[in-house]
Formats: C-alpha cells, structure tokens, sequence
C-alpha cells in the first residue's frame, strides 16, 4: 500500500513484523511506503501502532521484513534516521526536578543542538517560554505534553513520529499543535498516531488504518471519505429499540431527543426503514474500514 | 572525526551534568546532606567525654589530621558502598518509566555514550556528597582536634579509600539497573550481600595470611586500612597491633599515640588503582545487557517471567489471594484500608505469603538460639524488601491520584500503610515472637518495637523521600551495623542479643514514633502539593 510514490518515498516498510517471544505479534506483515506530508495513523487499542512507531523510531527492530529510509537499512544504519528523527512517545513524562528550559536544553544537547535560541524558539513555539525557569514537576498535563512537542521539533526533523500527541492538551493547544504539524507535513514526513479522528480531519494527507497488527486501509482522505459513501446513514429509532439495534448496528453516535434516538449508522446496506443516506465523515470512514474492510 | 568524538564527549557531559541536576534537586539528597552533618558530628568523638574516633593498643590516636582523616574516610568508605548504591541505582529506571528513555534511544546517543554519562553523573554526585562530609569532618577537627587542619592530608586519603568506592559502586549500581532480575528490589538485597562480601573478603584475607592479593580487590580499603595502621602500630608497639576505628571509650591514663600518616609508596598506589579498575568489568557487564529501552527486550523478560518457574509458583497463589478481596469487607474505612493495603502487599508480591509461612514453620522447628541469631536477623532483611515499597507503589504505579480522589483515602492512607506495614512486619515476627516471649518478655517486647520501627521507618523515609531506595540504605546499613555490634546494647533495637533494657527500648519506640510522625509530614505535604 502507498499512499506516496516509491521515487518520493522518504520511508518505505516492507513486510514488516513485530512477534514478541511469547508469542504476540504486534505488527504483521505491514508494507508502505511514505513521503512527505502528515500520515495519521489510526487505530483501536492494540492495533499495533505504538510497536509500529516505535520500529520507525529505531527503539525496537522488525523480527521480519525492512524499513528503509531513502535507500537505508534502518536495521542496519539507524543513525542514517536519527540524525533526522523527531519522536514523542506516548505518555511522555519529564524529569520533574528540571526547569522547561533545562529540560528542552538536555534533549537539544543529545540531538547535537546547542543553539540556546532554537531552545527560546521552541519554548516560545508551544508558548511555555513565560514558564521556562519553572520546574516542569509543577506543570500542568498539557505542558508537560508541549514540552514533549518541543523536544521532538527541537532538531527541526525530517521525520516527525508523534504517538498519541493530543492527549492531555485543552481545545486551543490541540488546535495550536495541528497548525504545527500541517505546517511541518508540507515538505517533511509526520506520522500522527490518534484516537480522536478529528484531530486529523483538517490536517492529515494519508490515513492508515490498523487492526490487529495489519494494515487494513491507507488512502489519502478524500478516498477514504470516498469508500465509505452510501454506507452511513442517519435514522430516528424508538427508545425501546434502540438497545437491540445498538447490538446489531454500528452505531457512529447517536442523541436522545422526544421522539426516539437519532443516530448516525456505519452499514453497507439500508439498516433500518427510515434510514436515510448522508455524506461520510472521517470518522465513519474509520469506524467503515475497521468493520468492513479495506476502505480504499 | 575529531568531530565526532566532540560530540560524544559534550554528549557525555550532557547526561552527566544533567543527572547530577536532578538528583541534587531530590528530597532525598537534602536527608542524606543532613545525616552525613550530624554523622560527622557523632563520629569524631569529644576527647572530655572519654571516647576517641580511634585507638591502638589501648592508646587512643592523636586527633591530627592524618587520624582523622584515615578513620573518616574509612568509615565514609563502609557507609557510602552501601549508600552510595541506593543513592545513585535508579538513573536508569528514571528514564524508563518516565519515558524520555524511548526519546534518547531514538537520538544518535550510544550506549556506551549514554552509560558513561549515566556512571559520571552518579560519580560526580557521590564526589559532591563525600565532600560535604568532608567539610564536615575537618569542621570538627577545627572543633576537637588537637592539630592543625591538613587539607592535602585529607585529599589524599579520601582519594586513595573513598575514590575507588566511588568509581566501583557507581559501576555495580549500572550493572543492576541493567541486568533485569537485578533491577528490583531483589537487586538491592542481592547487593548488601555483595557489599559484605566486598567489605569483609579482603580484610580477612590479610588478616589471615597478609595476604597481598587480596588488595586487588580491596575496593572498600579494608585491607589497605589495616596495613596503614598496622604498619606503624607494629613499629611503635614492638607488638601485634590492636586496632579499633570508630567511636570508644579510651584509657586516659595512657599516652596518646601519634599517627603520622600513610606511606604512599607506588605500590600501595597501584593496589588502590586496581581496585578501581574493578568498575571497568562492571560497565562491560552494563554495556552488554543494557536493553536501550527497547520495549521488545523488555516485554520479552515479562512475558518470560510469566511463563518461567516463578510464576508457576506465584500464579496458584495469586488465585488463592483473591479471597482476599478488600471491596467485600466492612467495617470502619481505617480497618478496610489496611486490609485493602496488606491484601494489596500480598497479591502483588504472592511470595510475601510463602517467606510468611516460611518465617513461621522455621520460628516453630529451629531452636530459641537459632531463632534469636538467625531467624529473626532473616526476618528483618526481608521485611526491608516487603516494606520498602509500600509507600511509593501508589505513586509508581500512577494510582495515586485515583486513590486521593476517593473521600477520605488521602486522609487515612498513610495511617493505612503504617498499620498495614506493623501488621506484614507483626505476620512475619508472629512465630519468634511467641518463641522469644516464653524465656524473655523484655526481649519479646523489643522485637515488637523493632518490628514497629521497620514499619514506620519503611513508610516515613518512603513517604518523605518519595522511593522505597532510602529505607532499604539505611536499614540495611542499620542491620550490619547491629549485627556487627552483638554486645552492644545500644543496638540491639530488637532484643535478639538479649542487651537491650528499658532505655533502649524506649529511644526505639521514639524513634519509630519519629518515623511514623515523618510519613504522616510526608503525607501532608504530598496533599498540600496537590492542591
């Protein structure tokens, strides 16, 4: 699957596999190829998304298969990406008895930065520069998720792998960070793994959608959105149905009103009298791929 | 090139300096600065109270600087291998579980980079913490001594016996971050023996046989310790020397003996400069079992341990524990909290119930003696890894604020730990306890208080200092030093040497008090924090 040309790939995974020595395996048979842009990598619990980037970030090796960065072997020369990796892991923590900007200079140092302005640039980029000489062990969830942020731009990367990176952030820093990452994705590669769709509806040009370790979809949005069209409908069931139809229907969401429940149904066909046929949303287009298969 | 080994240098540093940052900022660094304060000040005894910091053959040592600084450094020496290890061992598992450890693997920071930095940061920090003792030290000698302070002479010895302790334990603490079954509290038991061990060896090989070989290994300066005074106690006594270090009561009517100092022959150089080198395997054994935080390696050791021998032993006795549901229970929210928390100890750790019963069938099958010496000394080496960790698991496991947020649980908690904690320790001293009482209620009543005081002290240092690190130094360090001074009534904490009397007893019991009252200030100001 590729959801950019082999010629402009900046990374191209071929048949890569994660099995654990007990036996799990976390990411199967996974090919694709990836250029620049933001790729929003999403996927239920256990999907296999963290392993995935996490062999991207060459914290773990592929037990099968290749990750390639240009012509690399990432395997076998992962300084060939690290001197170019920017990576935010999920449930970043920090080191609470440093100050932010102590903090962002110890992981600038690692990347070979000492510029201290790039650090001041950074701080100021996440707005944390007003906090900078506070120590990061009073901060807040979102700061601390900022200054994860920042440590990850801090090496201006071309390959930019953030795990769960909204998590914890209020509405404005969660717009604040899109407007980031679609700024970076226009000539760098962005791997956003998320659970909320809608952090990546404005901001992501691929989407690949995981499932038990493979790769079930990947398409830019607009044929993703295009795969699930006819298949989402929006219906007012009686309350006293609505818990058999719940069982029976997948169910994108749904609101109590006088009259029965509005929902809006993800269904290959008619799933119920009265239905009626509406434009997919992302969000559909997910819930689609994941319970009927292949959306592009 | 050049380059690039500027990088790795600067690279080095970084981590270095950034470690030694963070652990001077810790709560746990204000305690040991202010033990080591009044340790300086108990250790170098006033002359006009009759006890002396050292003395030969019944005369006790001029307080120049050369006897000052041979005995505090060789009692820095003792202290800081076993301290020093728990001070410095969780540099490691720090980026592991806050997870800046997936980010620097994911730089172009090697390991061999990474660990160097990690061994100069715990390197410099204990450098940091001996010279605050030793400012501590020449402070007293400027107090009580009877000589002019020699700042050389004391840089020269603490060079020559603290250093090497220095380089070698920041070495070992790396191997047991490291190496997994080493890494947990079993790693920290598995290390005081090792400490004994490495203290012990080589001053009874020279002892014994004067043996030379043993200084190769002699990382503590025991042996180095006892040629250095022996050799001009010899010449001066025309006698075999008897040395004593440390604080005693001393013969005024005898002249006091004058300590001129080490010979540093090149040698006696070498031999300490070997010792050192023993940090060098250390860091090869790091290096190869340092995982980089791969998750892989790391679940691979989980899901090894699910399957190996300790868990078919635990997963039977995991299933038995779940009776022990605490939700099911009523009763005031004090009593269910402690249940809830002992139930907590023993699911998590089933082995707790087996060292139990074990504790209990060899209190009834060995004799009263064995008891006393053996038994109940086992008891408290094991109460250290039990207890340790029950003030910070809540915090580890990120459950805390859960916990807090349920009414009333942030007030009783940590009445809860302390209760539960007596209650583990009462479980385990239960059999010998009964053993002691029928020939020595006097002793029975101090091993109740000395079970007490482990309790309180494992859930005060804990709370106070935030990891279950501290407790384990310092009652491990505690236990030697009872065990080393069978005779001494003053320590004899639990009456298992049958010295103890009503004033001991009573300054134990005040002292656990002091802990209990510590875990509740940690408490308050974990919840002032919050809010």
């Amino acid at each position: 699957m590729t959801i950019a040309s082999p010629a402009a790939a900046a990374l191209t995974l071929e048949g890569v596999t994660k099995r654990f020595r007990n036996g799990v395996i976390a990411v199967n048979d996974l090919s694709l190829s990836l250029g620049t842009g933001v790729l929003a990598l999403l996927g239920p619990n256990g999907a296999g998304k963290t392993t995935l980037m996490q062999m991207i970030a060459t914290i773990t090796k592929p037990t099968a298969g290749r990750i390639r960065f240009g012509n690399v072997d990432i395997a076998g020369n992962p300084d060939a990406l690290r001197r170019t990796l920017g990576y935010l892991p999920q449930d970043f923590g920090v080191y609470d008895g440093l100050t932010a900007l102590e903090f962002l200079t110890y992981f600038a140092a690692l990347k070979g930065i000492h510029d201290r302005s790039r650090v001041t640039e950074m701080l100021e980029l996440v707005n944390l520069h007003a906090v900078a000489d506070r120590a990061v062990g009073g901060f807040s969830g979102g700061m601390k998720q900022r200054l994860g942020i920042a440590q990850a731009l801090i090496n201006d990367p071309a390959v930019l792998i953030v795990d769960e990176p909204t998590a914890g952030l209020d509405p404005e820093e969660r717009l604040r960070f899109r407007n980031i990452l679609s700024d970076i994705g226009f000539d760098r590669l962005v791997i956003f793994s998320t659970h909320i769709v809608s952090d990546i509806e404005s901001i992501a040009t691929g989407i690949a959608v995981m499932k038990s370790g493979r790769l079930i979809a990947t398409a830019a949005p607009p044929d993703f959105l295009r795969a699930a069209a006819g298949s989402v409908w929006e219906a007012s069931i009686p309350t006293a149905r609505f818990d058999v139809e719940r069982k029976r229907l997948r169910i994108a969401r749904s609101v109590r009103t006088s009259d029965g429940v509005h929902a809006r149904i993800v269904h290959p066909e008619r799933p119920c009298d009265g239905a009626a046929m509406v434009e997919p949303e992302l969000e559909d287009a997910f819930i689609y791929a994941l319970s009927f298969g292949s959306a592009a | 090139m050049i380059g690039d080994r500027d990088s790795a240098l600067r690279r080095i540093g970084t981590i270095a300096g950034t470690d030694v940052r963070m652990r001077v900022a810790r709560g746990s660094t204000v305690v040991v600065l202010v033990a080591l304060c009044i340790f300086a000040y108990v250790l170098v005894p006033d002359l006009s109270t009759g006890r002396a910091l050292m003395q030969v053959n019944g005369h006790r040592a001029l307080y120049n600087s050369a006897t000052i600084a041979l005995a505090t450094s060789s009692l820095c020496a003792v202290m800081l291998g076993l301290a020093g290890f728990y001070l410095t061992s969780n540099t490691v598992r720090r980026d592991a579980e806050s997870r800046t450890g997936f980010v620097i693997a994911s730089t172009r920071v090697r390991n061999f980079e990474y660990l160097a930095g990690k061994m100069l940061g715990s390197t410099v920090f204990l450098v940091l913490v001996v010279l605050v003792y030793v400012l501590n030290v020449m402070a007293m000698q400027v107090l009580r001594g009877e000589a002019p302070v020699e700042p050389l002479t004391y840089a020269a010895m603490f060079l020559a016996i603290v250093g090497p302790v220095i380089i070698v334990v920041s070495a070992i603490a790396l191997v047991f971050e490291c190496v997994r079954p080493l890494s947990g509290r079993i790693g920290d038991i598995v290390y005081f023996f090792l400490w004994a061990f490495l203290l012990s060896a080589p001053a009874a090989a020279v002892v014994r046989s004067g043996s030379d070989g043993a200084s190769r290994y002699d990382v503590f300066a025991m042996a180095f310790i006892i040629n250095a005074a022996n050799d001009q106690a010899t010449s001066d006594f025309h006698a075999h020397p008897e040395v004593s270090i440390g604080s005693s009561r001393f013969d005024p009517t005898q002249a006091p003996w004058r300590f001129r100092g080490v010979r540093w022959s090149a040698p006696v150089i070498l031999a300490r400069i070997t010792s050192a080198m023993l940090a060098l395997p250390a860091l090869l054994i790091a290096w190869l079992a340092f995982a980089r935080f791969d998750p892989a390696r790391m679940k691979e050791g989980a899901g090894s341990s699910r399957t190996g021998v300790r868990a078919r032993v635990s997963a039977p006795l995991h299933r038995m524990l779940r009776v022990l549901r605490p939700a099911s229970w009523g009763g005031p929210g004090l009593l269910r909290a402690t249940l809830g928390e002992i139930a907590l100890t023993l699911m998590l750790r089933p082995a707790v119930f087996l060292a139990v019963l074990a504790a209990a069938i060899a209190g009834v099958l060995v004799p009263t003696a064995t008891v006393r010496t053996a038994l109940i000394p086992i008891i408290f080496v094991a109460l250290i890894a039990t207890l340790a960790e029950i003030p910070t698991r809540d915090r580890v496991a990120r459950v805390d604020g859960i916990r807090n947020g349920i009414i009333g649980v942030r007030a009783s908690s940590v009445f809860a730990k302390l209760l539960a904690a007596l209650g583990i320790a009462l479980a385990f001293l239960l059999v010998p306890l009964v053993r002691v009482a029928i020939s020595s209620p006097a002793d029975a009543l101090s091993l109740l208080i000395g079970g007490w005081l482990f309790a309180a002290a494992g859930v005060g240092l804990g709370s106070l200092a935030c990891t279950p690190k501290l407790f384990a130094a310092v009652a491990l360090l505690f236990l030697y030093v009872v065990i080393s001074s069978a005779h001494a009534p003053e320590f004899d904490f639990a009456g298992w040497n049958g010295t103890a009397d009503n004033g001991v007893r009573a300054a134990y019991f005040l002292t656990a008090m002091i802990f209990a009252a510590l875990a509740v200030l940690g408490n308050w100001r974990a919840s002032r924090a919050e809010r």
